[in-house]
């Protein structure tokens, strides 16, 4: 019986993986690229071409879909590839079960020929090759003597060290076989880098006809490469060595594209996943999702890889979702086929929406009344209440301070240092809506004394540095990379650093009739000049056009456009903190590394919260109580078999330590132990202190951020060793619990220690011992003489647990 | 390194006459064992200690040991007698028992006799001019003896005779290419109108006086990156090789274009050498950053100078022999005494990569040019720099003294100068066309060959400037010459015809005129005859009523 069953089950499995393989029908086909234009007799495109299935499995059938060319006179097909014959225009119709899609084909100079480029044909080549990234001829210094750019950011610089800087040495134009530039990537002589491509290659061929041309140099009105399309943009790989070709087309300022598959640098985030071959083809391997990038000039561009495995079987979900946010969420989820956790009990999002909107824990009473409404919303009214506490404030103010560097330095005396703390608080406090607090900060002029916000410009004094931040806090963008050479791995270019950095080239200071006081004004006059060949740059705005500054204050001009929806970073990239700040990680991680190589890990939610910050008037209360709302935020921290593995789709609750500030403040709070910190009153809780520079030993050992840079991640919340031995020996605990006046008028007032013990659970972590726990508890209780001793002892053992020190 | 140095046997008459078979042994040991049978050793013990013990025992033995020499043992023979060593290894000529033997010299050995049979004296010269072996398990220690005259002069003077020019050398080069390199190299001999080109594997040696092409050397080593007459003028060192991958230096003879000497044996190209002025030393260096001296007399390794930090990019011996200076790529230069190698003036001054060092002919200042755009002179007592003047702007890529002390620059500002010995310029040549690698003066300093980045070579007049000739680093091959020739004589041919034609077409034109003029000049004469005769009868009839009107009255 029990054998007949066995059998029963492998024939259902079988038969289960056989409707779910490659036998479904295609349901969309799909053709990259979405149209063919060939021009002069050196141009090709290759095509591929996509099925997907009714569950969303996508498949290369490019070798399986049959091909009619409309006019085979016009073009040339080997393999994949076409190639141009005639002039004129004709289609080809790809079929493949059924389906067809079509794709427009053009020839144009079919027979013209394409003449050499050193910018267009020979430079990314270097790149491809590998020639200069930083570890090879990209170095500041070079390598064994030859420098060229870091991924080519100067092609003239370059053109002339590889032809005229040390004479006949790298080039020789009588037989230009014997070309340096040749016989070392060739391997035929010895060269460090070992060999980079063979004579028979295609990179051998365009140098090779480079340098039989007579290395020519461009004209100065030669196209540029203005896009880089990667194909197909996304793609779901079915079990392990299903293979995906990838194809890249760059497009160019002069209306004409080119295949650049083999010139394009690949790069995937995740090998275990998705690697990817220099060709561009992606063989999937264990489960995962993986993004995969094509780097060409200074263009990068993703397309995102999922891979599942074979003969999976999955249902999803039907709960309804509470808002947006769960839709996208779960969308995501149902890609790569992981099933949520359930939602968590009252008692932990009590403690976790407490922790997270106020940065205290939830009291006694709080809890005791939460756990015994019955009311169905009380979730949604609690969210309501806690938004409305000070607290919340100051917990964004002490987060914006923490950014905006707020501390005092030989530059900003404390008393300007306290009043651009107090303005940030105010800001926040009386809702003024986000894109109007950067304005007010960003575009302030004064003293800093008279108008705090000009603080902005003191502590930091430097016109690029001053750029960078600005870019980091308010766009999630690190252009530091664009100081010296293009990024190597976003879009953008020393030519967009620097006209950025125009922006902040003509801030006047002179200093107030108070020493301590820095007038910050607009001086009309400064620029900044590209260190390349020191053109002047204009102001441009990061990813944005060039707008008129004439006669207007810079700042002004730019604040107008940086906090506004034309600028596609603000609300997204502020949204995105938001939401690290209570899903313990960002949708983009780090939050302020927003860049085409390190993607959201759900694009659609990353643009729909920044969507919805706009649309609340940058009102970001709003936003958080979406969040809150969300199932996805009320999860359960324990994971289901499907989701243990997930890191990074919110597919159950992140266990998080609590912030040093709201930490202390807890214990503060448990303890009924005041602090004094310096400056503030007796009382004060850690989110308020205003000086970055005043610290305690706990909050410092506790990843305080010592706000020297603008980055996000200067607040940690690892854990170390000190920390551990600071909460079991170190002063603060135990200083806290012996002068704790708390339990001890508890047991006066004639409460049993088990009664005490379980005020402490409730306090401190919102929930009573359990059953079990109460029954050693009891033992412990019993075998202590002293019951203030006991019930110490057993605040300090749950307030060194990581229930305690843990948001979860 | 000896296996690189080939004792190119019988240069002219300047090759030290050795007996057949040590030069045989010579150069079947050192430069090709697989192709020469090794010939019998000739020993001591087997072939040579018989003779002596026939005819010179009797009183050259260990118990007599006549003048302290006894020839009855090697050990006896080796130690030498009251006058010293008695033979050289080697080298026969230098030997005093062969000059006795051999009755070259007094007292004739054996004394009062008559010289031991030429046989037996063959024997006894190729014994030690194979290296006086004392057995068959012996090795000879030669001192060897350079493959030519050494007797060159300072670099001042004029040796005797014609200055050495290419004779009948072939014109064909070694490979043709369409497109010249940048220009690697120049020279022009000291003495006689005679300038040598880099090129790809070969050097071309022009005529300065009418740019003709005398000849074409080969370099199969790959690129020459230095040329260098010898002081004397009749030897030309190329030093090139592949660049990442060997380097080499090789020395041809001017008049027959052979090689003489080929030594070094880098891991890159050769970027800087010099032969010195009696042609006993070899320096060279490059990418490896150490300078080589080498002897020419048996290839060997002399001196290694490892004081420099970057590339030699330029070397040069003093017209006198007697010091050496060398640059690097980093701005560094020494000057070191040429025998010992010690160091001897550190110049220290440029500011960016020295490209090219010149000696004034009386070696007492150095000129040097670098990538900072300046030309430096140096004198050689406290090793001062003496003057430095802008040049070329962007960088100077060569200079060079003339033997009347001016000198000649170019650089990257595509410029060539002439500047006096002070620095004073003198003239500018017309630019170049992309930026000038290298120039020379020719012999007479009347002529300034400069090179470019596009592989032109232009020759001028110092005089006015003017260019007169090109010198192409890449001549064309004998095939091309003969079909331009072709063409040109069917070009003149054709020419010749059409003026022929031509010429037949207008005498047809004057022939045809000179009817039209005849037939008008008739007809002019008969219209005056005409008139004469109406003239004629008028003055007639007027007579005729004028006798009327009288007769009327």
């Amino acid at each position: 019986m029990k054998r007949t069953t066995f059998h029963a089950l492998a024939w259902l499995a079988a038969m289960a993986s056989v409707a779910s393989a490659a036998d479904a029908p295609a349901v969309k086909l799909e053709a990259f690229p979405p149209d063919v234009q060939l021009t002069t007799n050196r141009d090709r495109q290759k095509f591929i071409v996509v099925a997907t299935r009714g569950d969303g499995v996508t498949q290369d059938v490019t070798a399986a879909a049959k091909v009619t060319l409309a006019n085979p006179a016009l073009v040339r097909m080997e393999g994949n590839t076409l190639y141009p014959a005639a002039d004129g225009a004709t289609t080809l119709a790809l079929e493949y079960q059924g389906q067809t899609v079509t794709l427009p084909v053009t020839v144009k100079d079919a027979t013209v020929e394409r003449p050499i480029s050193f910018k267009l044909d020979v430079m990314p080549v270097f790149m491809r090759s590998g020639c200069n990234t930083g570890s090879c001829h990209g170095a500041a210094r070079g390598k064994d003597g030859f420098n060229l750019s870091l991924f080519g950011y100067d092609p003239d610089g370059d053109h002339h060290r590889i032809t005229h800087e040390i004479g006949f040495r790298r080039v020789n134009l009588a037989l230009p076989r014997e070309s340096m530039l040749l016989q070392k990537p060739d391997g035929s002589v010895p060269h460090t880098g070992g060999k980079r491509f063979a004579p028979d290659s295609e990179y051998y061929a365009t140098v090779l006809r480079w340098l039989e041309a007579g290395v020519p140099k461009d004209a100065p009105e030669v196209a540029t490469p203005t896009a880089l399309e990667l194909y197909p943009p996304k793609a779901v790989l079915e079990g392990q060595d299903t293979k995906q070709q990838f194809i890249a087309r760059a497009r160019y300022s002069d209306g004409t594209d080119r295949d650049v598959t083999n010139l394009v640098v690949f790069l995937t985030n995740n090998d275990n996943s998705a690697p990817i071959s220099a060709d561009g083809l992606v063989t999937a391997a264990a489960r995962g999702e993986a993004f995969i990038m094509a780097r060409f000039a200074t263009h990068t561009v993703g397309s995102q890889v999922l891979v599942l495995p074979k003969d999976l079987q999955y249902a999803p979900p039907t709960t309804p979702p509470a808002n947006y946010v769960d839709e996208l969420v779960n969308a995501k989820l149902q890609r790569i086929r992981v099933l949520p956790s359930d939602l968590c009990s009252d008692e932990v999002f009590l403690r976790r929406a407490t922790i997270d909107i106020t940065g205290l824990l939830p009291t006694i009473e709080e809890y005791q009344s939460f756990v015994a409404d019955a009311d169905p919303a009380k979730r949604a009214k609690l969210v309501d209440r806690l938004l409305e506490r000070k607290e919340f404030s100051e917990i964004w103010a002490l987060k914006w301070a923490n950014l905006l560097m707020v501390k005092t330095t030989n530059e900003v005396s404390y008393k300007s240092m306290f009043l651009y703390s107090n303005w940030l608080t105010n800001q926040i406090s009386s809702n003024v809506p986000l894109n109007q607090m950067v304005q007010n900060l960003l575009s302030a002029n004064g003293g800093t004394f008279k108008n705090p916000a000009t603080n902005y410009y003191q502590i930091e004094r430097d016109t690029l540095k001053t750029a960078e931040n600005v870019a980091q806090v308010f766009m999630g963008i690190r252009t530091q990379c664009t100081q010296c050479h293009n990024h190597p791995f976003d879009r953008w270019t020393m030519d967009d650093y620097y006209s950025f950095a125009a922006f902040f080239a003509q801030i006047g200071r002179k200093q107030g009739e108070d020493y301590r006081e820095t007038i910050i004004f607009n001086s009309g006059g400064g620029e900044v000049n590209h260190p390349v060949g020191a053109r002047r740059m204009a102001p441009k705005f990061l990813g944005g056009p060039t707008p008129d500054v004439n006669g207007k204050d810079r700042r002004e001009v730019l604040v107008k456009w940086l906090a506004s929806p034309e600028n596609p970073f603000f609300a997204t990239s502020v949204a995105n903190r938001v939401w690290a700040h209570f899903f313990g990680l960002g949708i983009v991680e780090p939050v302020d590394d927003i860049r085409v190589s390190n993607p959201a890990s759900n694009p659609e939610l990353f643009q729909a919260l920044g969507a919805k910050l706009t649309s609340y008037n940058y009102d970001f209360k709003q936003l958080v109580r979406d969040m809150c709302n969300s199932q996805t935020y009320q999860r359960a921290s324990q994971a289901n078999a499907s989701n243990a593995d997930d890191t990074k789709n919110f597919s159950h609750s992140k266990i998080r330590r609590i912030p040093a500030e709201n930490l202390l403040d807890c214990l503060t709070q448990v303890t009924e132990i005041q602090e004094k910190f310096q400056g503030l009153p007796l009382g004060s809780r850690a989110v308020q202190i205003a000086d970055g520079q005043a610290s305690n030993y706990f909050l410092s050992s506790f990843g305080r951020s010592p706000r020297t840079t603008a980055c996000a991640g200067e607040a940690t919340t690892e854990p170390t060793l000190s920390q551990a031995l600071h909460m079991i020996n170190g002063d603060t605990l135990t200083r806290k619990i012996g002068e704790s006046k708390r339990l001890q008028k508890q047991l006066d007032a004639g409460q049993k220690p088990a009664q005490v013990v379980e005020t402490i659970y409730m306090a401190c972590l919102s929930r009573k011992p359990s059953p079990d726990e109460m029954q050693r508890l009891d033992a412990l209780l019993a075998a202590e003489p002293n019951p203030r001793n006991a019930v110490d002892d057993i605040l300090w053992a749950v307030l060194n647990s990581r229930e305690f020190l843990f948001n979860h | 390194m000896s296996s690189f140095f080939h004792k190119t046997s019988l240069i002219g008459g300047l090759v030290v006459v050795l007996s057949t078979v040590a030069g045989q042994r010579a150069v079947a040991d050192e430069a090709k064992p697989a192709e020469a049978k090794p010939p019998a050793k000739i020993t001591y013990d087997e072939h040579v200690r018989p003779i002596f013990r026939e005819h010179c025992f009797s009183c050259h033995n260990q118990d007599t040991k006549k003048s302290d020499l006894s020839l009855a043992s090697f050990a006896g023979i080796s130690q030498g007698g009251s006058t010293g060593p008695v033979f050289q290894p080697g080298d026969a000529d230098g030997s005093r028992l062969w000059s006795l033997v051999s009755h070259a010299e007094e007292p004739k050995m054996p004394p009062n006799q008559d010289k031991l049979p030429a046989a037996k004296l063959d024997v006894i010269k190729a014994w030690i001019a194979g290296g006086a072996l004392e057995n068959d398990g012996s090795v000879a220690k030669i001192k060897k003896q350079p493959a030519i005259n050494l007797s060159a002069s300072g670099g001042a003077t004029k040796p005797e005779g014609p200055p050495p020019m290419p004779e009948k050398l072939p014109r064909q080069p070694v490979v043709y290419t369409a497109r010249a390199a940048a220009v690697t190299a120049l020279a022009a001999s000291p003495w006689a109108p005679l300038v040598a080109v880099a090129g790809q594997k070969q050097i071309s040696l022009y005529n300065s006086d009418n740019a003709q092409l005398l000849g074409v050397l080969a370099f199969p080593e790959g690129t020459p990156h230095i040329l260098k007459f010898s002081r004397s003028g009749s030897l030309l060192l190329a030093g090139g090789g592949v660049g990442a991958k060997s380097g080499s230096v090789i020395v041809y003879d001017v008049k027959s274009g052979k090689r003489v000497f080929e030594v070094g044996d880098e891991l890159d190209v050769v970027l800087a050498a010099d032969i010195n002025e009696d042609h006993t030393r070899i320096a060279l260096g490059g990418p490896g950053r150490v300078v080589r001296i080498y002897s020419t007399a048996d290839g060997s390794l002399v001196h290694e100078i490892r004081k420099h930090t970057e590339w030699i990019y330029a070397l040069e011996f003093s017209p006198d022999g007697v010091l050496l200076a060398t640059a690097d790529r980093s701005g560094g230069m020494f000057v070191w005494e040429a025998e010992t190698a010690r160091e001897y003036q550190n110049l220290a001054g440029h500011k960016g990569a020295i490209t090219d060092v010149t000696w004034r002919i009386d070696s007492n200042v150095l000129a040097s040019s670098s990538e900072d755009g300046t030309i430096k002179l140096w004198e050689m007592d406290g090793g001062k720099e003496i003057k430095s003047w802008a040049a070329h702007g962007g960088g100077v890529a060569s200079v060079e003294f003339s033997k009347d002390g001016k000198l000649v620059s170019a650089g990257r500002d595509r410029t060539t100068k002439i500047w006096d010995g002070n620095g004073a310029a003198i003239r500018e040549l017309p630019a170049l066309g992309d930026i000038a690698t290298e120039v020379a003066f020719t012999h007479d300093a009347a002529r300034v060959a400069a090179g470019d980045w596009l592989g032109e070579v232009r020759l001028s007049e110092v005089a006015d400037g003017k260019q007169v000739a090109q010198l192409p680093p890449n001549p064309p091959t004998l095939e091309m010459l003969v079909q331009s020739q072709t063409a040109a004589a069917a070009t003149t041919a054709d020419a010749a015809k059409k003026a022929a034609a031509e010429l037949a077409a207008a005498e047809a034109v004057v022939a045809e005129k000179a009817k039209v003029s005849k037939a008008a000049a008739e007809a002019a004469a008969a219209a005056q005859a005409n008139l004469q005769n109406l003239l004629a009868e008028k003055a007639a009839f007027d007579q005729t009523q004028s006798a009327q009107a009288s007769t009327g009255k």
